[in-house]
């Protein structure tokens, strides 16, 4: 039986690779300047004369793209581990209000200019997003399967929203791109010190969060059988509230926050693979997730062209009608 | 007449109306430029002033604090309304969502409606249009999910999240200036002038005056339903008719001020709180407190930025109100989700 299921992952694991890597050289050739797949090999080879193309393939399109499947990955794993963790498919770190404590801490360095190490950014994002985070879980008290813990994250998210939108109207840069940029989330203009800065904290969380499969797989046999089998949860539950928004608050220092990734992704992993083990269920949202962010950033900054509209805002139409459908179809079965 | 006036719910009328006042003197007086109370009187009783005072008070200030008066009466009234009649407290236009539905009806006739229809005036209807539709999609879902009282709550949210981000999207590939937007996406009162009052005025006052006129109706609804079809009521008209009648609320006060949100949440909680849940006296109170409310936020909104002269801050703020009114109503709903879903482990 296991190793059936085994198979299955490895059966839907594979071509969504494939297909990753075939977004992934899309979006290098689409644009402008648009490139057939002979100029874009001689670009990456360096064998190729113009310069536009070398710096339109090297220094704009393949950073923002391996951002966005970095960003993917992280965000869907995010609430992947979230969800396993508190055995409630609504606890993503968007609605539990970590994005927006992160959101909030970004948008007051930037508008407020504070003197702030680049790479100490996520950190002081990290405390933001725990500390919100934090206040939704312990407000929640009992209520935490069911669906009140979402309204209770969306009011603290209106209220740190709120906040964000006074700082961008009274701070000096009076732009939207950046009102849109801490509220919906966007890759655009990502280069590679962004790719460099998202990096050690990938490589530190993304292995932590595969690892925690096994936990979330105790996890989910119930708190009193976890104790049995000799786990501390409260430990466990907060260790693995610590990865989640450890993965999420860099994507949102870096790219605002991106919602919806982390709701509908854990899902669709599920459905794919009818089974609800961490284990095989993880890689297939980390792949999930990172397909979902490049194809979604792809479309909105080829679609629409010259202008350029940030993901954030089609993940949230998207996820957010898949998941409502998902939650009405469920609630009137029951 | 005494013993009319020592009666609980004019004491807080009359408390209500004299601090709604209140504030509108002081929205006159203060803001960029401070005007004397005696310039102050000089104008309203038409004497000559200086032309620029006479200027920003009758020009600027005053319209747009009738506007803020009007628009969170009408925003206190749906919320009221819809709190009766759903008997749930979480209930309220933009947290259902049909705030962000006027919204996005309003933007979408901007963007795509031949302009004569689009005048500013005929918007309105456009956003009703909007708001009913997500009504009744948010009503239909809950009901066929059954568990009313966060569920409701829960869809409207969801749906909300959808309509902003598509709200957004449109005005982006519009290229809207920041005014614009943050007027839609959070709500604001920054450069309403006299053309949005004449606007806001007929909705403003169709509505409220039928909405206080269907106080007597919700009565008989919270009786039951068997109960209130004994009294000869058509239960599902009436619901139809006043859900109809708190989107038209909405939508009317929406398309003057935008998104503003959570207005309708505080008003009608106090309300029941001080007067029960007679709505006879509740929607009345519902409206003062909400139109004292989103004035007061408006005059923060305001003077915030006067009180707290911080360097490299903006020289022209475009402090909206919205966000003001979010930074109240959102512990506010905290506060609400606690003491009836989170107690009772909902």
């Amino acid at each position: 039986m296991v190793n059936k299921r085994i198979y299955k992952s490895i059966y839907v694991g594979t071509p969504l690779f494939l297909l990753i890597i075939y977004i992934f050289i899309l979006s290098l050739q689409l644009g402008e300047p648009r490139l057939d797949l002979v100029t874009l090999g001689q670009v990456l080879t360096n064998q190729f004369e113009l310069e536009i193309h070398r710096i339109s393939v090297w220094e704009i399109r393949m950073p923002r793209s391996i951002m966005a499947i970095m960003a993917g990955v992280m965000l869907a794993l995010a609430g992947h581990v979230l969800q396993e963790t508190f055995q409630n498919d609504l606890a993503t770190p968007e609605l539990i209000s970590v994005t927006a404590g992160s959101s909030f801490v970004m948008a007051f360095i930037t508008v407020f200019g504070l003197p702030v190490l680049f790479i100490v950014q996520p950190f002081l994002a990290l405390t933001g997003g725990l500390i919100a985070g934090g206040f939704v879980i312990g407000s929640a008290k009992n209520s935490f399967k069911r669906g009140s813990i979402i309204l209770l994250g969306t009011a603290v998210s209106a209220f740190l929203n709120a906040l964000i939108i006074i700082i961008i109207a009274l701070g000096k840069e009076n732009q939207i791109g950046l009102l849109f940029f801490y509220l919906a989330g966007s890759l655009s203009a990502r280069n590679w010190s962004h790719v460099f800065n998202l990096l050690p904290w990938f490589i530190i969380f993304v292995p932590l969060a595969l690892g925690s499969a096994r936990s979330l797989n105790v996890l989910r046999l119930g708190d009193e059988a976890a104790v049995g089998r000799g786990a501390s949860v409260i430990k466990m539950k907060i260790l693995l509230l610590v990865i989640s928004a450890g993965l999420t608050a860099v994507v949102v220092a870096n790219c605002g926050p991106i919602g919806f990734i982390s709701l509908i992704t854990p899902h669709l992993t599920k459905r794919l693979l009818r089974t609800t083990n961490s284990a095989l269920g993880l890689p297939i949202t980390a792949l999930l997730g990172g397909f979902l962010l490049l194809t979604g950033d792809l479309l909105m900054r080829t679609l629409l062209y010259p202008i350029e509209l940030p993901v954030g805002l089609l993940t949230t139409i998207i996820g957010g009608s898949l998941f409502l459908t998902l939650l009405y179809r469920r609630s009137v079965r029951t | 007449m005494r013993h009319l006036f020592l009666s609980k719910e004019w004491r807080l009328y009359v408390i209500l109306v004299i601090s709604i006042l209140a504030i509108g003197i002081a929205t006159m007086l203060f803001g960029k430029t401070s005007i004397s109370l005696s310039e102050l009187l000089l104008i309203f009783k038409g004497d000559e002033a200086s032309p620029i005072v006479e200027q920003i008070v009758m020009q600027l200030r005053l319209p747009r604090y009738i506007i803020a008066v009007l628009a969170g009466s009408m925003l206190g009234l749906a919320g009221v309304i819809l709190q009766s009649i759903t008997k749930n407290p979480l209930v309220e236009p933009s947290i259902i969502g049909v705030t962000s539905g006027c919204v996005l009806a309003a933007i979408l006739a901007i963007t795509i409606a031949p302009s004569f229809l689009t005048t500013s005036s005929v918007l309105p209807v456009f956003a009703c249009v909007g708001g009913l539709i997500v009504t009744l999609l948010v009503f239909y879902m809950s009901n066929k999910a059954g568990n009313g009282g966060v569920h409701i709550a829960l869809i409207g949210v969801l749906i909300s999240s959808i309509l902003q981000a598509a709200t957004s999207f449109i005005l982006l590939t519009r290229q809207e200036a920041m005014g614009s937007v943050l007027l839609w996406i959070i709500g604001s009162l920054n450069g309403r002038v006299w053309i949005h009052v004449y606007i806001i005025l007929p909705f403003a006052f169709i509505g409220i005056t039928l909405g206080l006129l269907s106080a007597s109706l919700t009565n008989g609804l919270r009786l039951g339903d068997t109960q209130a079809s004994l009294l000869g009521l058509s239960v599902t008209k009436t619901r139809l008719l006043l859900l109809g009648l708190s989107a038209v609320l909405t939508a009317g006060a929406v398309s003057v001020v935008g998104a503003i949100g959570f207005i309708g949440l505080i008003g009608p909680h106090l309300a029941k709180r001080f007067v029960g849940e007679d709505a006879r006296k509740s929607f009345p109170l519902s409206i003062l407190i909400s139109a004292l409310i989103l004035s007061g936020s408006d005059f923060v909104a305001q003077n915030l930025i006067v009180a707290l002269p911080i360097p490299s801050f903006n020289q022209e703020p475009q402090l909206p109100a919205g966000a003001i009114t979010a930074l109240l109503g959102a512990p506010f709903f905290l506060y609400v989700l606690h003491k009836h879903v989170v107690k009772r482990g909902i």
